[in-house]
């Protein structure tokens, strides 16, 4: 703590703020998938129709892709053999791209919005049974698979909040199993993985039980339901929140906030059980991969 | 002043584009920081947690909207935060007898532990009764050990006034605990 000018009195009062509890480990890996996943519904170039596979670690067209398919389509002797041999690819292998495409057109000639939430929880579970696959290898899931899979559900929820009470409530409920399934599959996955494919696992799976507490809200609370899906997931919310910063600079809004109430307590399992990295709050983690959890203490407490 | 640090400014730049891993270096790198602030002004979990969230989802809104920092990153989310702090006091002020939830478990015996979760409440009380800036300099400063130039950048004034605004913290939470505890007596 820095002493200047502070006489023995006025330290002994400021140091009954000096120690902190730990944070909770749980919570702040929720808190960390929260704001990905809301990064993830906000940039304007992340919507399913933008998505740019990846082939070869390239971003690549979907013209690029067509082509490549129609190639691949002459070597193993049409169309639907490719389709086939690239229902099992994983996002490390060539093929992947081709079998996103055809999800994706599969998803485009979804009749109504129950086909189009059906095919979307297809391509969820799809996603999650990639990163067991990845896992099961040795290897670490990609976060373009992470986001995918959040880009799934997210299309799937705003879909659902389109209809009326009725067919909402029931969608959720399906939703919700599926879910369900994902979220206990991340779990056993969880207890096989290495130390380097954990904190993709304890985000996803965080996302997971914040997306089923959103399902089991939106069955006693339609109109809430639609209300958090507007406003990117804060539930609870009556009106969209302040829009941050709104001065000359980027100065902060002091308007008051509309209270987030997307806290804890979803019941959904334990959650993740992440522990605070060695280096504490001070450490700069490898983007993507550091720890969210840190705790105070003495010192100059600064990232 | 302007000592920019580059890693935020690189980070910045691609946070702006929505770099996923940019986004998530940045939540690393300052919710640890912000949460230990909002902990020590607030003295709740739930609380301290939504305040890292509020503060994270305005500055995504910020940047979808293309506004937002373009430098001193880390000053914005601590303004950001604070002024989630004030709005929440504002809206529901925390009374002033409550001795609040348990900070820590440090003390020796339940006597101690109960003075000491009183000497918080009523610290946090003293600090309320500050004005915005004296509260960043009291808690960034003695609390958070954030030198005078960073406290200068987060509060857009130059090092020379942030002195005299220190000074005038110390003597204002000086007062108000001796007046508060004379009440006490």
């Amino acid at each position: 703590m820095n002493n200047n000018n502070l006489d023995p009195e006025l330290k002994e009062w400021l140091d009954e703020l000096q120690p902190i509890e730990p944070r909770n480990p749980q919570a702040a890996a929720r808190g960390r998938a929260r704001f990905l996943s809301q990064a993830v519904s906000f940039d304007p170039n992340a919507r399913q129709t933008g998505w740019k596979p990846k082939l070869f670690g390239r971003e690549v067209s979907m013209n690029a892709i067509l082509s490549i398919a129609l190639a691949l389509a002459l070597l193993f002797g049409g169309s639907g053999a490719t389709v086939y041999a690239a229902q099992d690819a994983l996002p490390n292998q060539p093929l992947y791209a081709v079998k996103t495409w055809t999800e994706d057109a599969r998803l485009n000639l979804a009749s109504n919005p129950e086909a189009e939430i059906n095919q979307l929880m297809q391509m969820s579970q799809q996603r999650t049974q990639e990163m067991a696959a990845l896992v099961d290898q040795g290897q670490v899931p990609p976060e373009s698979l992470e986001i995918r899979l959040q880009q799934h559900i997210r299309q799937a929820l705003q879909t659902a909040s389109k209809l009326n009470d009725t067919d909402m409530q029931v969608v959720l409920q399906r939703i919700q199993t599926r879910l369900q399934t994902q979220e206990q599959a991340m779990a056993l996955l969880q207890t096989r993985a290495n130390a380097n494919a954990t904190p993709i696992l304890e985000r996803t799976r965080a996302m997971l039980q914040d997306r089923l507490r959103l399902c089991d809200e939106g069955q006693t609370d339609p109109q809430g339901f639609r209300n958090a899906i507007q406003s990117n997931y804060r539930y609870g919310q009556t009106q969209i929140p302040p829009s941050g910063p709104s001065g000359p600079n980027g100065q902060p809004s002091s308007e008051p906030p509309v209270q987030n109430g997307n806290g804890e307590g979803n019941g959904y399992g334990p959650g993740p059980t992440n522990q605070a990295g060695p280096g504490g709050p001070f450490t700069t983690p490898e983007p993507g991969t550091g720890s969210p959890s840190g705790q105070g203490g003495s010192g100059k407490n600064k990232p | 002043m302007d000592n920019k640090d580059p890693l935020e400014i690189e980070l910045l730049e691609r946070a702006r584009s929505f770099d996923h891993q940019a986004l998530a270096a940045i939540y690393d790198l300052y919710s640890p920081g912000l949460y230990r602030y909002a902990m020590r002004l607030l003295g709740d979990q739930h609380l301290a947690e939504d305040c890292v969230s509020e503060t994270f989802s305005r500055f995504l809104q910020a940047l979808q909207k293309n506004k937002g920092p373009r430098n001193y990153l880390q000053a914005y989310l601590y303004r950001v935060a604070h002024n989630h702090i004030v709005d929440l006091y504002r809206r529901q002020p925390p009374p002033e007898d409550d001795l609040g939830p348990e900070l820590t478990s440090t003390e020796a015996s339940p006597e101690e532990h109960t003075i000491h979760r009183f000497r918080q409440t009523r610290l946090r009380y003293a600090l309320q009764k500050l004005t915005p800036d004296q509260q960043k300099v009291i808690v960034l400063k003695y609390l958070e050990g954030w030198d005078t130039a960073e406290i200068a950048q987060l509060l857009r004034k130059p090092v020379g006034a942030v002195k005299a605004l220190q000074h005038r913290a110390i003597a204002s939470l000086r007062r108000i605990l001796q007046v508060d505890e004379t009440k006490n007596e």
